[in-house]
């Protein structure tokens, strides 16, 4: 009798140590795992951060003579689609440009009297920064204040 | 004498010991494995984060990875390492693995369309070898060293020299300087220059050569222009000699630093933007021509630059990849007469 409570308590000993290093195995690789997504948080943010000074520098909606960015053509951004733009940045993202004095979506009908363009659908989860530019209206020669908006989707 | 609980908690003992030490064991190679892993990832992250900051905003800067097996190879658009494979997209890049390397923007101008690309290479050492009559060398040789990094404000420095003369040559300028100040003098004194005698020599201490000649000459490589912006590029390798037509500097600089594989990877960005800028032109000009105070003002110049830029259109298919000699001399031709009306365009202020 004596025998076999000494080995329950055995039993019951390693039972116990065994479960210390599996907690201690769950716990390192659950550290691991949060050091994993928080990096992967920190990538998405400079992938949507480049994306946005992209946007800002890009010579397809900036007037060609101003080669330090942050002025962008309103011929051009009318001009321009969201496959064109997918086929220099890839996907995932979505951009919009409004301008302070006009609220209208740019068309080819209404082009200049519009002051907003939208390139691809928001559709779901996205980070979002956001930019200060200068619009160039291509007509008149006249420069209007905007925010440039660049969204990336999570995971993309 | 020993019991059989003695016997029994001995095995026991062992059993979990060996267990306990196995788990440990595995645990920590794998731990370490992951926090070497993780350190390479970091190292990518933070170098792309670099290329791309230096994409945004024309700074140059350098670059340092651990050693020189860090980056073991790249096969465009991703860089490899032993243990993953990052991409550089959407950044055109042509880089020279290495482990101190400088990372620089340059650029393809043409008034109306910008190229920007990054070229990431370790220390370098050209020598141009210019041959034959003309003042032709000269300009080629100009554009090849305004199509590479020019390092005054890196501490990784490729640098430029002309020779041979014998087995003299001269050496030690960076890009600008090269351009701005060593081969004005070149051309104004007519110096001539001969095929180097010594090439291992050359070879030993790292100096790319780069002959360029308007005839077939014995050489690594050899730069055989046709016009000002197109020609022919000879590279030798173990089977002989390979030929690339080349239609601007950009496509000789992708060959120096990365032969075939640069080359074609340069052309598809090259062309993939062409096509949207040439895109995004037409239908800008469309729409700045349905304007009636517009198109009084400046119809004829839009029309003509909008011609060329159609012309560019059915052209570029046919010089996308491995491009006749005739098509790429004629897509340069359109390319600067695109680029002159263009100015056309902006001078009359409807650029």
């Amino acid at each position: 009798m004596k025998a076999q409570i000494h080995l329950m308590e055995y039993v019951l000993l390693s039972f116990f140590v065994l479960l210390i290093i599996v907690m201690i195995t769950l716990f390192l690789t659950g550290w691991q795992m949060s050091t994993i997504n928080s990096e992967q948080t920190r990538v998405t943010n400079a992938k949507a951060e480049f994306l946005l000074r992209a946007f800002a520098n890009s010579p397809y909606i900036n007037k060609n003579t101003y080669k330090e960015g942050s002025m962008l053509e309103d011929s051009k951004l009318s001009s321009i689609n969201c496959e064109d733009l997918q086929k220099i940045y890839g996907e995932e993202w979505f951009a919009q440009i409004e301008t302070l004095e006009f609220t209208d979506e740019c068309t080819q009908d209404n082009y200049p009297s519009c002051g907003k363009w939208t390139f691809c659908k928001k559709e779901g989860d996205a980070i979002v920064f956001e930019l200060p530019v200068n619009i160039y209206r291509t007509m008149t020669g006249e420069i209007d204040i905007g925010k440039l908006y660049v969204g990336l989707y999570k995971g993309g | 004498m020993i019991s059989t609980f003695d016997v029994f908690k001995i095995i026991l003992g062992i059993i979990i010991s060996v267990f306990i030490l196995f788990i440990i064991l595995r645990f920590t190679g794998s731990y370490t494995d992951i926090s070497e892993s993780s350190r390479e990832v970091s190292t990518m992250i933070s170098l792309k984060k670099t290329i791309e900051d230096v994409y945004t905003t024309g700074i140059e800067t350098d670059f340092e990875v651990k050693d020189a097996e860090f980056i073991t190879g790249y096969n465009p658009p991703y860089i490899e390492t032993k243990v993953s494979m990052v991409s550089m997209d959407p950044v055109p890049l042509l880089l020279v693995p290495g482990t101190k390397i400088s990372l620089h923007r340059n650029g393809y101008d043409i008034g109306w369309w910008k190229f920007y690309f990054i070229e990431a290479m370790p220390e370098a050492n050209f020598l141009f070898v210019p041959l034959g009559e003309g003042n032709e060398k000269w300009s080629v040789t100009g554009n090849i060293t305004g199509s590479l990094p020019s390092t005054e404000n890196t501490k990784n420095k490729v640098k430029f020299g002309v020779g041979c003369n014998g087995s003299e040559f001269w050496f030690g300028w960076e890009g600008y300087k090269f351009i701005d100040a060593v081969m004005p003098r070149l051309i104004a004194s007519d110096s001539e220059f001969s095929e180097c005698n010594n090439t291992e020599y050359f070879r030993e201490k790292g100096y790319v050569l780069v002959t360029v000649s308007d005839e077939m000459k014995e050489a690594d490589f050899l730069v055989k222009p046709l016009t000002e912006d197109v020609g022919y590029v000879y590279i030798k390798g173990d089977e002989g000699y390979s030929s690339y037509v080349y239609k601007n500097s950009v496509d000789i600089a992708a060959l120096l630093l990365g032969g075939q594989k640069l080359y074609e990877y340069e052309n598809e960005k090259f062309f993939g933007e062409l096509e949207v800028a040439i895109d995004v032109s037409l239908k800008k000009y469309a729409l700045l021509a349905a304007n009636e105070n517009m198109n009084r003002r400046c119809g004829n110049e839009i029309s003509g630059f909008v011609q060329t830029l159609n012309s560019i259109k059915e052209i570029v298919p046919k010089v996308k990849k491995q491009p006749k000699e005739d098509d790429a001399i004629q897509f340069a031709a359109l390319m600067r007469e695109s680029r002159e009306k263009y100015g056309e365009i902006d001078t009359v202020g409807c650029g």
